[in-house]
């Protein structure tokens, strides 16, 4: 390879740049496709990790329904592998403001530094020995405005709590709980490492049951509320939770099944503890924090569309340069032929087209990668950040994500232009410079229907015999278009799949206004009595009780966490308010068997007639299964109360009630009921079914920005695309359309004359993308979906109608940009050369 | 005033600071019905005279006037209906649109004329009647361009251009073509005018122009134009 190659190279360049760009940009949209949606997950993953780091979250949370003694504090210290305990105090408690804005809210104790500095502002008594290590800070509060509490008469609030009205700095803000009450002035608005939701609080034991804050103040101001703890000792000092850092993570992601296993390590020693003690310890992880489980969720259902997604991107792309190297090398067969007949060697002249591909390619690749890893994750995760705190957000070049991406990309086109030039080149160098016999005219098998062909025009014949003559380039651009095509309907399917869910799981397949969930299962009778006592029994009516306990299942070696295993009095009441159904057809429930929700059957592999193992403490019960039913949120083991007896031996106790609204009450009173129901103690939680469904709504909602970056994307490949082949097609077909407009054409006859083609080209490929969009769509459904939730498997007729629709239109703004160069035919050029 | 009357026409390229004559002031008259055959060798400016003539480009002086009309002054659309109503083109190389049959190259011309002859006939009249549903592929090189012919003629054309058309072919078929073209133009009355750089088909004219750098050097009129089956070459 010689000065004059190079610069023939660098001519070519600049001669065919409408070419080079085509390759470059469409490796720059895969490439940017590919790694931007691949980063986003890691980012995500990284800008949690960072914040835990930062703030030192713990890692472990043990309450005690007797509290945590002193000694409990130092047994847990002394515990293998882990690095600081702090004991705290909490509470949820009732705040109201000067202007009488009220809110439920969830008090910490945290350490005050400095007591000495500050006695004045302690009480004269202190109860509560909160800061043993003062110095070891854990769960760091960030300040949004204001300072920390100092003293026993300051409180730090929620940063959300300052949106309310009637909440500012400086005010003073009175804590009232069953045992107490406090009065404490605001001094600061703080963010907590606890709470990674912005918006997400978590449930409380008081009022709706709904908690709408934290506040952060001292050991000392909380013991004043008081506690639910029946003990509390003017001795001996008892906590209600003691939080817990484990030691050994540097280096571990939080998200890491390796820190499952140091957290599942720790866990299992203070389980072993905890049954040493009097009364139950309660040993939660991270994933009881608010909104931490979701937030690890999104981070993997990004991941799984990162996966699949990018991956049909490529296979376009590659297909497109494909098209365009082969298009490049039949023009230049004279050239070719004329340096072999000079004595080059076939690898030198290939070398050229593949130094011009890949050049275009891994520029267009670097400079897709630049933006991608900016543009993706910078969409989705602004998006996401309306839902989660991340403070440590940074989107960096991820070179080993870049590297596989353009190697990737490198390989498609280099294979591409290799397999285009390698068959020109086996041809003899006379041959090359004669010009490429036109294919054959054929006859079209329509014409041996004489029927149909008699009544055909002109032109459709014309577009037939055109469309089936060149086999090749009829199914790269039909497979072009399809793809993208394909790509479109998939996504519009997958936001079909997400949303629907809210409608069936919530219209078709639960009837029910209410749920409400005791603290501890008791017999039915009892629990009849508390509902029917309760002030609020006149609002329900249809009322079932259940038993709801979440619990591991599995089968074989799979295992399931977070199952509710569901019992209802009998099946009749369990089908009064869910319903149970498979492919169309009901499910029944019998005394013989449980039901189980699909995706829990399709994660396990289960069936009718097979077994399901359900974990109790150390126990294992095997169930058999009599049905599986459609669902799409959460995943259930329904039975009935007879069952439960024959399977766990004991008579089902009670702790759920499904109900629906008395006549003339409406979803507006849902949060007096809750209030009356909340008043009996023994109630844990109120819910109303809407305020569920608006919950899941608000976290799909999230998944919209996504699928919409999803299809824009899709929709700029299928226009990239179609421009590309119309060029190429019209690039091919010059002598014939210069013939035409030396025989008088006007320009529409023109357009008709090609376009037609074009559109028949895009009809096809639309209608082959709907079918290939189809199994993209299911294939795309089943890799995204969480574990909790199952996505409605139809993409829906108006997916279909929208990516033909859109497909088509862009077909025919291609035609009417190309309407252009059609125009600027130069007859007396493309007529002259003998080729 | 002669049928085709070309005054001063000057063809230039300019290439940045290069310009290039392709033509310099071509004066030309031919009459109605008139075979007339242009001479020159390679690189004259035959063929660029033949595409203004024919309303394929356009020139940079002069004028063109065809059956009173000016063609200079025409447009893009009016030239469009020149080429469509007014001339019919043959190229050296046949120009068939290879994905048709015989037939359809013809129709493809006819259909969009106003006074159409029938593809059908005009293919049986250069002796193509039997290959009507063939593909140019299935054609020898003669059969070819007697339906490039054909095209041409089904066009009712007044004004018939001939670029070369016997470049590609050997000299028996060569001679067949042309005596097809000077009998249909004797026969129709069409104005005939064909290029070549073979100076010995000169009697075959009524008209016989030289070109040369650019010009037309020469200018015979022919009493007696000799019938091409008697020209030897």
């Amino acid at each position: 390879m010689n000065r004059v190659f190079f610069k023939n190279l660098r001519r070519e360049v600049g001669k065919t740049l409408g070419r080079y760009l085509s390759i470059f940009s469409i490796c720059a949209l895969g490439v940017a496709f590919f790694v931007g949606i691949r980063a986003t997950s890691p980012d995500m993953k990284d800008a949690g990790d960072a914040l835990f780091r930062i703030s030192n979250l713990a890692d472990i949370t043990v309450m005690s329904t007797s509290g945590l003694s002193a000694s409990d504090i130092a047994a847990l210290r002394a515990i293998e592998g882990i690095e600081a305990v702090r004991p705290a105090l909490f509470v949820d408690a009732m705040m109201d403001s000067a202007s009488h804005a009220e809110a439920n809210v969830r008090l910490y104790s945290m350490p005050i530094k400095e007591k000495e500095k500050y006695g004045s502002l302690m009480d004269v008594f202190p109860r509560y020995d909160i800061d043993p290590e003062p110095d070891y800070e854990m769960n760091r509060l960030e300040l949004a405005s204001g300072r920390l509490p100092v003293g026993d008469r300051e409180v730090a609030l929620d940063a959300q709590l300052e949106k309310q009205p009637g909440i500012a700095l400086g005010d003073e803000v009175t804590f009232r709980t069953d045992s107490g009450t406090a009065t404490l002035r605001v001094v600061g608005f703080v963010y907590a490492p606890l709470y990674i939701g912005s918006i997400e609080r978590g449930t409380s034991t008081i009022g709706n049951g709904s908690c709408e804050g934290f506040a952060y103040a001292s050991g000392n101001a909380i013991g004043k509320l008081g506690t639910k703890l029946p003990i509390i000792g003017l001795l001996s000092t008892v906590y209600t939770r003691a939080d817990i850092v484990v030691s050994g993570k540097e280096g571990v992601s939080a998200f890491s099944p390796e820190y499952d296993a140091l957290v599942s390590l720790v866990t299992s020693r203070i389980k072993d503890y905890a049954t040493s003690v009097t009364g139950t310890w309660y040993i939660q992880t991270r994933a009881a924090n608010p909104g931490y489980e979701d937030y690890a969720s999104n981070t993997d259902r990004i991941a799984a569309v990162g996966d699949v997604f990018p991956l049909i991107f490529f296979i376009v792309a590659a297909l497109v340069c494909l098209t365009t190297m082969t298009r490049m090398v039949e023009e230049q067969r004279i050239e070719m032929g004329t340096f072999k007949a000079l004595g080059y060697g076939g690898a030198a002249i290939v070398a050229k087209y593949l130094i011009y591909a890949l050049s275009a390619c891994v520029l267009g690749g670097l400079a897709g990668a630049l933006v991608g890893f900016k543009l993706f994750p910078k969409v989705i995760l602004t998006a996401y950040s309306i839902m989660y705190r991340m403070p440590y957000l940074e989107m960096p070049f991820r070179a080993d994500i870049a590297f596989a991406a353009i190697l990737s990309m490198v390989a498609c086109t280099g294979a591409a232009t290799l397999s285009a030039s390698w068959a020109a080149l086996s041809e003899a160098p006379s041959a090359l410079m004669r010009p490429k016999a036109p294919k054959a005219g054929k006859r079209v098998f329509i014409e041996r229907v004489p029927f149909i062909w008699k009544k055909l025009g002109f032109t459709a014949k014309v577009t037939l015999r055109n469309l089936f003559r060149y086999k090749k380039r009829f199914f790269m651009s039909v497979i072009g278009i399809a793809g993208s095509c394909a790509l479109l309907v998939t996504g519009f399917g997958v936001r079909n799949s997400i949303f629907s869910i809210i409608e069936v799981q919530f219209g078709k397949i639960w009837h029910m206004d209410l749920q409400g969930f005791a603290y501890e299962p008791m017999p039915l009778a009892d629990f009849e009595q508390l509902i029917a006592r309760n002030e609020a029994a006149p609002y329900i009516a249809d009322t079932i009780y259940a038993f709801d306990s979440i619990c591991e299942v599995g089968a074989g070696d799979a295992k399931q966490g977070s199952v509710h295993v569901f019992g209802a009095q009998n099946a009749e009441a369990l089908l009064g308010k869910i319903t149970l159904s498979y492919e169309g057809k009901s499910v029944e429930l019998t005394d013989e068997g449980v039901v189980v929700t699909q995706k829990l059957a399709d994660l396990l592999s289960l069936g009718p007639g097979d077994t399901i193992t359900i974990y109790n403490g150390t126990k294992e019960y095997g169930a058999s299964v009599a049905g599986v039913t459609e669902n799409y949120v959460y995943n259930y083991v329904y039975m009935t109360a007879a069952y439960y007896e024959k399977l766990f031996g004991k008579e089902m106790q009670y702790n759920e009630f499904l109900a629906e609204y008395a006549p003339g009450v409406g979803d507006d009173q849902a949060d007096g009921i809750t209030t009356l129901f909340l008043a009996d103690q023994r109630m844990y939680a109120v819910n109303s079914i809407v305020s569920l469904a608006n919950m899941v709504t608000e976290s799909l909602n999230i998944l919209d920005y996504i699928v919409l970056v999803l299809i824009v994307g899709s929709a700029l490949l299928t226009f990239v695309v179609m421009l590309n082949l119309t060029n190429i097609n019209i690039g091919e077909r010059m002598r014939e359309m210069a013939t035409l407009r030396v025989l008088g054409f006007y320009d529409s006859e023109m357009y008709d004359y090609i376009f037609r083609e074009n559109n028949a080209l895009a009809i096809i490929g639309a209608a082959a993308g709907l079918a290939l969009g189809r199994y993209m769509h299911a294939f795309i459904i089943r890799t995204c979906e969480v574990d909790m939730v199952m996505f409605v498997r139809e993409a829906g007729k108006g997916s279909y109608i929208l990516a033909f629709f859109m497909t088509l239109v862009f077909s025919l703004t291609v035609n009417l940009m190309m309407r252009r160069k059609v125009r600027s035919i130069d007859m007396v050029q493309s007529l002259k050369s003998a080729e | 005033m002669a049928y085709i009357s070309l005054k001063g026409i000057t063809k230039e390229y300019r290439m940045g600071e290069i310009t290039i004559r392709a033509l310099s002031g071509v004066d030309l008259d031919v009459e109605k019905g008139e075979l007339c055959v242009v001479v020159g060798p390679s690189g004259a400016g035959k063929t660029t005279l033949l595409n203004i003539l024919g309303g394929m480009d356009g020139c940079t002086r002069g004028e063109i006037v065809v059956d009173g009309e000016h063609i200079e002054r025409y447009d893009r659309r009016l030239l469009t209906g020149y080429r469509r109503d007014t001339v019919g083109f043959v190229f050296q190389f046949y120009n068939l649109v290879q994905n048709l049959t015989a037939l359809e190259n013809v129709e493809l011309a006819s259909q969009i004329c106003r006074h159409p002859l029938p593809a059908a006939e005009v293919l049986a009249r250069v002796g193509l009647g039997d290959r009507l549903q063939n593909f140019p592929a299935q054609l020898s090189g003669g059969e070819q361009q007697r339906v490039a012919i054909a095209r041409a003629l089904a066009k009712n054309p007044k004004l018939m251009l001939c670029d070369e058309p016997t470049g590609a072919l050997d000299y028996q078929t060569g001679k067949q073509v042309l005596k097809l073209l000077q009998d249909t133009c004797r026969q129709s009355g069409m104005t005939l005018i064909i290029i070549t750089h073979n100076s010995a088909l000169a009697p075959m004219a009524d008209r016989i122009v030289y070109i040369k750098n650019g010009t037309a050097e020469i200018v015979v009129a022919n009493e007696r134009p000799v019938p091409v089956e008697q020209i030897e070459w």
